[in-house]
């Protein structure tokens, strides 16, 4: 079932083209694979049925021959000894001191809206801290934490109600509210939406290391809600309203992919300790999960993620569209480390309404 | 009221001031329209002890900065090189005719802001929202649809410009009223998805109380579920926009509480840490002022 979105038009519709504030700038890891988009090649085969065939040899080679390994942990609670898991998860990803050491690392984690009754709406602050301590034992010369929420303007109320403002505080922790941070145009690398420009805060551009700190969540309108979905948090509010909605009629499927695809984080650890099934992303009831979820390429992080969740990853839009673009979703080219998906995956449950078979394999 | 309280805040709030007119999210950073107009507002609230002129001239700078960027058709966008989204215009409004400065511009700007309304859908049987799609409020962004705060804001722009009557402002009561959450308050704007009743916030709960003064009665169900959360969740917070907005629609409603100005002291310390300290303490500045009221046009 196509519901339409909150601008009140289908997902294809475009917004306006975003104004430039800036030189076009370069952020994140490069993208790898940037030259045939699903548009670009859809566009350019034209009806021919030789291009067309040439498309699809090239699409399905672009996920054939990417390869990604994410490590699959497990943890029962947050305890401090999250700082050590993690840094057990991010060797075996091949991260160690040597890439952290020097480096300006901005922590983005999950925080859409502001309530103490539902820890499990937010990455939870024990989590936040165990990576600003396991970045600052490998010497990263600052560990900042950047949010925008979607949900709510008075940032101060997101991080006291979340319970983040407390380890902020006590571990001097600093801080940067992307909803009015300074703003920089940048490229849209991915053109998946008609947006020309992605309007950015300054602060990404002045990261060295970007990190995604998603819940694992179920999402009502895109099915899961991960390392990808979180970076709809970098846009800023001042520009794109609350709830970004210039990212819903430029259709939120799309969006994450651009997002993504211009931001390119190096890293997504997700918080799979307690997560949330049902009515994902705000409504939905907490799922002790005991799982964390890491790797550098976030749809191959995120693929693993809806498997483990009860999803085939196919039957979600923006992942099936990010496979060959942004990374492999498909299991065969995920090197998986640590814990087997067999052994770790639990059923998210969805709530009881025709919307959401749309993610779930038949 | 502690009144060297409110002189020190002043004093901070004109210290965080650009070079020349205007205020940054942040010191040292781009002067942008909206913390330039809180902190416009938050100085003409109240009197300091000391530095009056000054807080006053900065003030006018502000109403003439935010003229100055205002575009040909009225509206202003978020900063000198920033023309897009114009959702900031009702806070310019409000700073003209607060200093009663610019005033053309100040027409002008009332006349774009009447012409502007969010996008509507007629629903379908099986829409997931809980509000009223149709109704015509005000967008953050041109083309979109309508939330809760850009219809507030506008509202209480348009009833201090004298447009109280106008349709354009009855259209964005109506949807402040659709938009009330059935347990009681408001969040950004969505009441309810797939059937699910979603959580207030206290800033808008109290912006959209304070857009319904004049408009309905203290003993509206609506006033009454809205000034009851309030009650309950300010004490327990230091937001500083939270606090504005709801310690000043309780004010607005009869319903101040006695620890108000006890909140809003308590608040200045974590809002002068944060990297947004200046909208935040633009904003305590503005709760704390004895004509923040009136300058919302919501002074009974």
């Amino acid at each position: 079932m196509m519901h339409r979105n909150l601008a009140g038009r289908d997902e294809s519709a475009g917004p306006e083209t975003a104004p430039e504030t800036g030189p076009p700038a370069q952020i994140g890891l490069p993208l790898w694979s940037n030259r045939f988009s699903r548009r670009q090649l859809l566009l350019g085969a034209g009806g021919l049925f030789a291009l067309t065939a040439a498309g699809k040899w090239i699409w399905q080679s672009a996920e054939h021959f990417s390869q990604a390994a994410v490590v699959v942990a497990r943890a029962e609670s947050y305890s401090p000894h999250l700082v050590e898991d993690l840094r057990h998860g991010l060797e075996e990803l091949g991260l160690s001191r040597a890439a952290i050491n020097g480096k300006s690392v901005l922590l983005k984690p999950n925080l859409v809206e502001p309530t103490i009754a539902a820890p499990h709406v937010n990455t939870h602050p024990a989590f936040v801290r165990a990576v600003v301590e396991t970045f600052r034992r490998w010497d990263a010369k600052e560990v900042i934490v950047g949010e925008g929420q979607g949900h709510c303007r008075d940032t101060s109320f997101v991080l006291e109600q979340s319970g983040l403002e407390r380890v902020l505080d006590d571990d001097r922790i600093p801080f940067v509210d992307l909803n009015y941070d300074d703003l920089f145009a940048a490229d849209n690398r991915s053109g998946f939406t008609k947006l020309a420009k992605l309007q950015l805060p300054q602060s990404l551009r002045r990261a060295d290391f970007i990190v995604s700190l998603p819940k694992m969540k179920t999402h009502h309108w895109a099915g899961v809600t991960l390392s990808m979905k979180n970076l709809f948090g970098v846009m800023p509010g001042v520009y794109y309203g609350w709830p970004k909605n210039v990212l819903h009629h430029a259709g939120i499927g799309q969006s994450i992919l651009d997002i993504c695809g211009t931001v390119r984080p190096h890293l997504a650890i997700v918080d799979g300790i307690i997560g949330m099934e049902g009515d994902g992303p705000i409504m939905g009831t907490a799922k002790h999960s005991r799982l964390i979820v890491m790797g550098t390429n976030l749809p191959a992080v995120d693929a693993t993620c809806a498997r483990l969740m009860g999803f085939d990853p196919n039957c979600i839009d923006y992942l099936r569209n990010a496979s060959g673009v942004l990374g492999p979703i498909q299991e065969r080219h995920i090197e998986q480390r640590g814990e087997s998906i067999a052994s770790s995956s639990q059923f998210f449950k969805l709530p009881d309404h025709p919307h959401f078979k749309q993610f779930r394999a038949a | 009221m502690n009144d060297s309280w409110i002189t020190e805040v002043h004093q901070e709030l004109l210290r965080l001031r650009e070079r020349g007119p205007g205020w940054g999210n942040r010191p040292g950073g781009t002067r942008y329209v909206e913390p330039t107009a809180l902190s416009a507002l938050a100085l003409s609230a109240s009197t300091p002890a000391a530095d009056v002129e000054r807080s006053r001239h900065a003030v006018d700078e502000a109403a003439d900065w935010l003229a100055r960027l205002q575009q040909a058709d009225g509206g202003l966008g978020l900063a000198p090189d920033i023309p897009r989204p114009r959702w900031t215009t009702p806070l310019a409004i409000l700073v003209w005719l607060g200093t009663g400065r610019c005033a053309e511009s100040n027409r002008k700007a009332v006349d774009w802001l009447l012409a502007q309304e969010g996008t509507t859908w007629s629903p379908t049987p099986d829409s997931p929202y809980g509000h009223d799609t149709r109704l015509r409020g005000w967008a953050w962004v041109d083309n979109t649809h309508s939330w809760l705060e850009p219809t507030a804001l506008a509202v209480l722009a348009l009833k201090c410009a004298g447009k109280g009557s106008a349709a354009r402002t009855r259209d964005g009561l109506s949807l402040i009223r659709d938009r009330a959450i059935r347990t009681g308050g408001w969040n950004y704007g969505n009441s309810a998805v797939f059937g699910a009743d979603l959580r207030p916030q206290p800033a808008p709960t109290g912006l959209a109380l304070l857009a319904l003064v004049g408009a309905e009665d203290v003993d509206s169900p609506l006033v009454k579920l809205g000034c009851d959360y309030l009650e309950a969740i300010l004490p327990g917070t230091h937001a500083a926009q939270s606090l504005c907005f709801g310690t000043l629609a309780l004010a607005a409603w009869q319903r101040r509480p006695g620890e108000a100005d006890q909140w809003l002291i308590a608040a200045r310390q974590s809002a002068a840490r944060r990297s947004n300290a200046v909208s935040q303490l633009a904003y305590l500045l503005l709760a704390a002022g004895s004509r923040a009221l009136e300058l919302l046009g919501t002074k009974s």
